[in-house]
């Protein structure tokens, strides 16, 4: 009896060119089935980040032909703009305080749903459907809104003695009108972190509670490190989303990023840039850095999780 | 098993074809249907044109091209609109992917800018066919010229002033303000209107961050923003002189305070003048029905800015250029229809000055005696100051169209303390500079 190859059933040893020539042919099939996608990949994705890169080193106003000037952009965006790091310190702001805290109440809330209790289906459905509605533009208008002079936000803190105004005209408070849209949908990650806790087997709670342990020890100790490949998910995945954050701060700010750029995220001041003063060089520059940063960050929470996420079957 | 015979690799081949015939068809569909409109030879035309203003302008507007379409059996004129400070950034973007409407109206700033980028059709052809300017005065057919040549008209011409409520300055113990009214009286105004409102009231909006007033506050002095030329003609110490004064305002109540101004923007909704929280804002006049409809023909009055000087800083300009689109399929319907709306005289008795003075002599006589409201509050005011008018200042060079924005923004800076009035006058000039190099 010969020993057949397992996927073209030729015995082994016959010459290679069989199965070779037959697995071309389904993968020919594959191939034209995947092209539609593929070429929208290229042209639609791949195509335009190219010239992307190379626009960021000219000077173009989409009217007139671009001009190469080597590095200017880049000179101009690090070195003579102070806008620019206006822009980026926003924007780091935004992210370092909007993501943990939407994290953290999303998991938070995930815990509290996580026992069997009355409502539960609609406290899910109720803290999910802000995610649903997402940053859309009605959305930031009502938020906008909310928290305008005389809004509601501003009459119901007025009645607990906290006379702040309107947030959206105070520099100091217009970003946070932000955070709080962006908190607001936490439902989204909060659904992915009941997902992962209903993963945890619940001997583990058993063994940890007949060991005695407290609440808080048994979430460090059982919930946590099980929960952790979940985190590091929805850490990577919000902290990509909140660094490209701009409809919200493009309705909520009116378009300038204010006041007084408190509210100009980095793809806020890129758009002012491309469409506004038609420098799509320099705008192209500085979405290129974005891309760099974002990637930097990234690889460095990837890196990072090897010290705290622990995969079930590990031996850590 | 798993060998595959010939024919069922050649049944997933064709099936892949198909797919993907499919879906390329599929996206030529989609990509077809964007509203072409009819063949040129005479079938049905449908044009599109936009404008900025308020609610009311948007009416009047709608109402002028009813009969336009009416009188142009087979053409339709689809509208959009949108207040300026939404409009601008908008008419932005369209132009940068040549998608703008076959008529469209360009802010004063940019004419030249968008002309340059190639933005406007040339209307040299249409002059004396599709358009005609037999009633139209040269200073206002200059409006929409660059070296000579038409590239769209102005629909309509207006100055500057002052809206007031004159019932919140009777009632504060303050004259009503005319001409030989000074800034140093318009701080005496907002203590007094101050205190008979409690604090509450300002005597105007913050006009501060508005290059506009800057301007009209330049010509006061002999100055003016832009020269002939295109280079700058004010200098450093005029922009720092002008916020000094802006601080004085501040400083004394007169004009409205850091926070609320910055929640305040040249939409009606946002105006506080509209909303109570000051006595009077300075306006273009074509507005001056706006608020006439928003808070009532007793509340509203107009005067020429406050000056320190012989010279009010008045002058007929242009409110907007009315241009076509070079991408247009239909450049001669969309010239009817700017003829129509500057020359018809029915447009003219429809939209009245929504935008200002009819360009139209013949059209203007017949319509000043029927006028009513504000319109004719904006009519008088203008026939009452006419003979201290300056001179229109000339177009903006190309470039400045983002400096009305860095403008308020360096404001801005001021007001919250961020940078002293030195400071961001320097940078602001610097910005100037930039912009016109």
């Amino acid at each position: 009896m010969t020993v057949t190859h397992p996927h073209t059933g030729a015995p082994v040893g016959a010459t290679d060119e069989p199965p070779k020539k037959r697995r071309e042919r389904r993968d020919g099939a594959a191939w034209v089935f995947l092209s539609p996608w593929l070429i929208g990949a290229a042209l639609l994705t791949v195509g335009p980040m190219v010239a992307s890169l190379i626009l960021s080193f000219t000077d173009y106003d989409l009217f007139t032909a671009p001009e190469f000037i080597g590095t200017d952009n880049y000179q101009r965006m690090f070195f003579e703009d102070p806008r620019f790091w206006k822009s980026v310190g926003v924007t780091l702001n935004y992210v370092l305080v909007a993501v943990p805290l939407k994290l953290g109440i999303a998991l938070g809330i995930a815990l509290l749903l996580n026992r069997p209790r009355k409502g539960q289906g609609f406290y899910r459905s109720a803290f999910y459907a802000p995610s649903l509605l997402g940053a859309s533009v009605a959305v930031a208008i009502v938020w906008r809104t909310l928290f305008s002079d005389d809004g509601v936000v501003d009459s119901t803190l007025s009645v607990f003695g906290l006379d702040l105004g309107g947030w959206i005209s105070n520099p100091s408070l217009a970003l946070y009108v932000l955070v709080s849209l962006a908190v607001w949908q936490f439902g989204a990650p909060m659904v992915i972190f009941l997902a992962g806790l209903k993963q945890i087997p619940p001997e583990l709670y058993d063994a940890a509670s007949v060991d005695g342990a407290g609440p808080w020890r048994t979430f460090w100790s059982v919930t946590w490190p099980l929960l952790s490949p979940v985190l590091f998910f929805n850490l990577v995945l919000e902290m990509i989303g909140a660094f490209q954050s701009f409809t919200s701060a493009y309705v909520v700010s009116g378009g300038r990023g204010g006041p007084i750029d408190s509210t100009l995220f980095y793809t806020l001041y890129l758009y002012d840039r491309a469409f506004t003063a038609f420098d799509m060089g320099y705008a192209s520059a500085m979405a290129w850095f974005l891309l760099v940063v974002i990637a930097i960050v990234t690889a460095l929470i990837f890196r990072s999780s090897r010290s705290w996420v622990h995969y079930s079957g590990d031996d850590r | 098993m798993a060998q595959t015979s010939p024919r069922r690799t050649f049944k997933a081949w064709s099936v892949g074809l198909v797919a993907l015939g499919v879906v390329a068809s599929a996206t030529a569909c989609a990509a077809g249907d964007t509203p072409e409109s009819g063949a040129s030879e005479g079938g049905p035309v449908t044009i599109s044109f936009s404008w900025w203003g308020n609610d009311e302008r948007a009416l009047l507007t709608e109402e002028a091209i009813d009969v336009f379409e009416e009188q142009n059996p087979g053409v339709t004129v689809e509208t959009t609109f949108s207040a300026i400070d939404a409009y601008i950034p908008k008419l932005a973007t369209q132009i940068a992917s040549g998608s703008q409407p076959d008529l469209f109206l360009i802010p004063m700033e940019s004419v030249k800018e968008y002309t340059e980028k190639g933005a406007t059709t040339d209307l040299t052809e249409y002059i004396g066919s599709e358009i005609s300017i037999d009633d139209i005065p040269e200073t206002n057919q200059r409006i929409g010229q660059i070296d000579g040549t038409f590239y769209g008209f102005t629909l309509g011409t207006a100055t500057y002033g002052w809206a007031y409520d004159p019932i919140a300055f009777e009632e504060a113990g303050v004259d009503a303000p005319t001409a030989g009214f000074t800034w140093d009286d318009l701080i005496d105004a907002g203590e007094k209107i101050r205190a008979a409102s409690g604090g509450a009231k300002a005597a105007i909006t913050d006009p501060g961050g508005y290059i506009a007033h800057f301007s009209t506050w330049l010509v006061q002095n002999g100055k003016q923003t832009f020269t002939d030329e295109g280079g700058l003609g004010f200098k450093e110490s005029d922009l720092e002189e002008w916020f000094d004064l802006m601080q004085e305002l501040r400083d004394s109540g007169a004009s409205t305070d850091p926070q609320t101004t910055s929640t305040l923007d040249q939409s009606m909704q946002n105006s506080g003048f509209a909303l109570g929280k000051s006595a009077g804002e300075f306006i273009a006049a074509s507005i001056t029905g706006a608020f006439v409809d928003t808070i009532g023909a007793e509340h509203v009055a107009l005067a020429p800015m406050p000056s320190d000087t012989d010279t009010l800083g008045m002058s007929m300009a242009g409110t907007n250029v009315a241009a076509v689109s070079p991408e247009s399929d239909h450049p001669d319907v969309a010239a009817k229809l700017l003829n129509f709306l500057i020359n018809d005289p029915e447009a003219a008795e429809i939209l009245g000055l929504t935008r200002g003075i009819p360009l139209n002599s013949v059209n203007y006589e017949a319509l000043a005696p029927t006028l009513t409201g504000g319109d004719k509050l904006v009519n008088d005011f203008v026939l009452e100051y006419q003979a201290d008018f300056s001179d229109p200042s000339p177009l903006a060079p190309p470039g400045v169209s983002t400096l009305p924005a860095d403008f308020t923004l360096a404001y801005e800076n001021v007001i919250f303390g961020q940078q002293s009035n030195a400071d961001a006058a320097k940078a602001l000039y610097a910005t100037f500079e930039a912009a016109i190099s």
